[in-house]
């Protein structure tokens, strides 16, 4: 017994053999990818890789901050993969996948070829974790965004990672919109994808020198969330404004705890921007017959960020005017957003899976008359927030 | 070199057997010198009287001269003066008060071996016994502060090489009737004493039984440290772990003796043995319970993890930079990637190359002639720290992992256990550096296996985890408060 052992010992050591070993100077480590349109029906590919002798601080970095700190490749082919093969012919090393923060796909190729063949190749590729952020560059090629130098952050992935990462954007998205979440919506739940968009903040200027990065004007080479781009099925339709991809992020339970919302005056000009916090959103669709029901609910409270309107706070009847104002500014754009959606025909709040899931037998009698239903559907919004704290004062500069 | 050199020696076959203790004194004392090879510190003196006559042999250095010349010889000549030896020994004996023990024999090799042990032998004339006067006294090393286990708080007292010293140390702690030191000769070529200490009625029997066993049945011609005895009562078997603690402090003694444990002692260490060992008891110290209990639960977890760093850093290091390294924060990989970039060698042989280099260092520390100390560590802590870095022959990475692994390989409070990681590291790196994280499971693995396997004087070594004991937790990882336990500590039943 001992020999069997100690043959099993040894040969578990030598004949393994360290397969599978990489040094870590043999590895390209990938930290996004770009996916693009490219010459006669092929597919371009971009990879963001870093270059680590740039990247790292002290003495050993060895080429220093001459370098750039990351470096695109771009590789074309057929489809994906023969592109991310034929990578390999350019690279001196050997494509290290996990890493990956995010995936960045052109305009053109979403709204042409769609994400069916990504999604697959990306989601049998063993190396590669589902959960990296998704992104359609707006009105530009993946390339170009990942050709970017973005102040401040090591690179343009990295970069836009972190815009969806730090709370406070416009859209206020909790996690970003993952591959893994794309593939649920489209396959899973039969319901229409929305994904993250991204731009360049100015089109014209180069950055992908670092050169442009000396100079003090740092939205030359910033990049920018934008509304959510909207998927019919695997293809890019349209996109959403701000205020729909908010009212989206609101109904979908994907917002960030404290949100920031600005809302106009009631007759006067001006503005009330606050802060919500807390919010209880309930979505819910109802068929009753033949008729369908949307009824949204948001309770929670917000506090006060700035005013530009004449309304007393000091007294319960301007306290009450404000949640009025900010009540019925909310209802109305909840209330547009999902007519927008109506308007398009497309089910992005999600709207078919919870019929499906919680009223299964009217579900199966109506699917059939699912658009004219859509299109029919009732949109009840009952907004009621009341006000926390009205800041550190309470008087008003327009009060008169 | 000692095992070609110990032919079946020892004293008492190398005298003939068909000695005995003669009528006369003289030629006692011409056999003892035949024997012995006339040695150069034999001492004797014949006293001679008008009818009768006595003389007093022993080995210079070995007992209390002073105490000879005052007390024996003097109550020793009154009495002869005026009795004549004929009238008996065992008259001698009750009427003679020698202020040491005093034992007769009529065999001449019992007469010899108590001779080298540093009795005072008296002959006298017409008597065919020799009386054995007990007055050990020789130089030992004052009672100093133990070098390889100090603490902050607690006794500073130490062992020392004298048993009789020893023994005292314990005595003074534990000032109980029950204690028990149970001797044992132990070689056949040195028949060194061995005692065994425990508490009557708290000990674990079998543990006793087991132990006694195993020291009477010891086959070894030669033992000088507990170390040596330790092979010879541990189990049989290529174990990399100690199965019994060794400690230099009789604090820790006495405090496994009330726990039931037994310790085994012996002439010329300073370090006793403490058995059933349990895993876990490597991992607390005397101090846990002389600090408040939540400190000494903080710093038990941090001997954990020390241990359990100086064990699998340097091959998680390597299996999770050659095998995993979607497992390491991106950040951490960029840095680590460029420390690499350039590097001649794959990340195991960086690690064996610290590791070996810090080894030698650290032998050499041990090994060297203390002024030349400064030197070394000067060359050391440039060779480890910097230039290696400098010169591109390892990634500053490596560095750190190794000086993490050092100092926690220092932070277990006993050597021996310390020094199965040191050697299991170096498996285990193997393992990592051919199969990843799986290889170091399977070692791991292998090693839970052998460990709950293991028993310490058929004691499981595990235990109180394999088997589990609810009960015992509450001292073994986290160490609750004195009050928690019942004070009185129950007896067994007299057997």
């Amino acid at each position: 017994m001992k020999n069997f052992y100690a043959l099993f010992f040894f040969s578990l050591i030598f004949l393994g053999g360290c397969s599978g070993q990489e040094e870590l100077d043999e590895l390209l480590i990938l930290t996004g990818i770009g996916i693009d349109q490219g010459d006669d029906q092929n597919v371009k590919v971009t990879f963001q890789a870093t270059n680590p002798q740039a990247q790292a601080g002290g003495e050993s970095g060895g080429g220093g901050a001459s370098q750039a700190t990351s470096y695109t490749f771009e590789s074309e082919g057929e489809d994906v993969v023969a592109a991310v093969f034929n990578a390999n012919n350019l690279l001196s090393r050997k494509l290290f996948f996990p890493h990956i923060s995010s995936l960045v796909v052109g305009e053109d190729y979403a709204r042409e070829n769609g994400l069916h063949e990504i999604s697959d190749f990306l989601e049998r590729h063993y190396e590669i974790r589902d959960s990296y952020m998704l992104f359609i560059a707006k009105e530009t090629t993946a390339s170009d965004i990942l050709n970017t130098f973005p102040p401040l952050d090591n690179s343009s992935i990295q970069n836009i990672k972190r815009l969806v990462e730090v709370p406070g954007s416009t859209i206020g998205l909790k996690d970003g919109i993952e591959l893994e979440d794309f593939i649920r919506w489209r396959y899973g739940d039969d319901r229409d994808a929305v994904i993250t968009g991204v731009e360049r903040v100015t089109k014209e200027t180069d950055s992908s020198n670092t050169e442009s990065l000396n100079e003090i004007e740092g939205n030359k080479n910033a990049l920018r969330l934008t509304g959510l781009a909207l998927f019919d099925k695997d293809y890019l339709v349209d996109w959403l404004s701000y205020k729909d991809s908010v009212a989206w992020v609101m109904i979908n339970g994907e917002s960030e705890t404290v949100k920031n919302y600005t809302v106009p005056c009631r007759d006067s000009k001006g503005t009330i921007g606050f802060l919500l916090k807390e919010m209880d959103i309930k979505a819910k669709p109802k068929i009753e017959g033949d008729q369908l029901t949307y009824m949204i609910q948001v309770r929670g409270h917000f506090n006060l960020q700035g005013m530009t309107c004449k309304i007393d706070l000091s007294t319960d009847k301007g306290v009450t005017e404000l949640q009025d104002i900010i009540n019925t500014n909310l209802e109305e754009d909840l209330q547009t957003s999902v007519e927008n959606a109506q308007d398009l025909n497309l089910d992005y709040f999600g709207i078919k899976n919870y019929l499906f899931k919680n009223q299964p037998n009217q579900w199966e009698k109506a699917k059939d008359d699912w658009e004219s239903l859509y299109a029919q559907m009732e949109i009840t919004t009952e907004v009621d927030v009341y006000l926390e704290s009205p800041g550190a004062r309470v008087g008003n500069n327009e009060e008169s | 070199m000692w095992r070609k050199n110990s032919k079946n020696v020892s004293p008492t076959n190398q005298t003939d057997t068909t000695l005995t203790i003669t009528e006369d004194v003289e030629q006692n004392i011409e056999q003892i010198k035949h024997c012995l090879g006339d040695p150069f510190d034999l001492v004797y003196k014949e006293y001679k009287f008008k009818r009768t006559a006595f003389a007093l042999c022993y080995i210079d250095g070995l007992i209390s001269t002073e105490d000879l010349e005052r007390t024996v010889i003097p109550s020793l000549m009154d009495w002869f003066k005026e009795n004549d030896s004929s009238s008996g020994a065992r008259d001698f004996s009750q009427h003679i008060q020698v202020p040491k023990k005093l034992n007769t024999t009529s065999d001449f090799s019992i007469m010899l071996t108590a001779l080298l042990r540093g009795s005072t032998i008296l002959f006298i004339k017409k008597g065919t016994e020799a009386f054995l006067i007990s007055d050990q006294h020789w130089e030992t090393r004052s009672i100093e502060e133990p070098s390889s286990q100090t603490m902050v708080r607690g006794p500073r007292e130490g062992f020392v090489e004298a048993l009789a010293v020893n023994s005292t140390l314990i005595r003074r702690r534990i000032t109980n009737p029950r204690l028990r030191f149970k001797s044992f000769i132990v070689g056949e070529m040195t028949q060194t004493m061995v005692m065994v200490i425990y508490i009557e009625g708290l000990v674990n029997e079998s543990a006793l039984n087991v132990a006694c066993s195993r020291i009477t049945n010891a086959k070894a011609s030669e033992i000088f440290e507990t170390g040596m005895l330790e092979e010879l009562i541990e189990d049989k078997g290529y174990s990399p772990f100690p199965t019994l603690i060794d400690t230099e402090r009789p604090d820790v003694v006495s405090a496994a003796l009330t726990e039931g444990k037994l310790a085994i002692m012996m002439e010329g260490s300073p370090f006793a043995l403490i058995g059933p060992a349990t895993f876990i008891s490597y991992f607390q110290t005397a101090e846990d319970y002389y600090n408040r209990f939540d400190l000494s639960t903080f710093l038990r977890m941090i001997r954990f993890i020390a241990f359990w760093i100086a064990f699998a850093l340097p091959a998680t290091y390597v299996a999770l930079t050659t095998f995993h390294q979607e497992l390491i924060p991106t950040d951490l990989l960029i840095s680590l990637a460029a420390q690499r970039e350039g590097l001649p060698f794959p990340a195991i042989v960086e690690a064996l190359i610290m590791e070996t280099v810090f080894e030698i260092l650290r032998e050499a520390g041990i090994r060297m002639p203390r002024p030349i100390g400064p030197a070394v560590s000067i060359v050391g802590a440039i060779v480890i720290g910097e230039a290696a870095v400098t010169a591109g022959l390892v990634s500053p990475a490596i560095v750190i992992v190794v000086s993490l692994t050092a100092i926690a390989s220092f932070a277990n409070p006993y050597y021996s256990i310390a020094g199965s990681a040191r050697i299991m590291r170096f498996v285990l790196m193997l393992f990592a550096a051919t199969a990843g994280i799986f290889g170091i499971l399977i070692f791991t693995l292998i090693l839970c296996i052998h460990l709950v396997s293991l028993r310490s004087l058929g004691e499981p070594y595990m235990s109180p985890f394999a088997p589990f004991s609810m009960k015992k937790q509450k001292d073994t990882v986290v160490r609750f408060p004195m009050w928690w336990s019942k004070r009185k500590k129950r007896w067994k039943q007299e057997a």
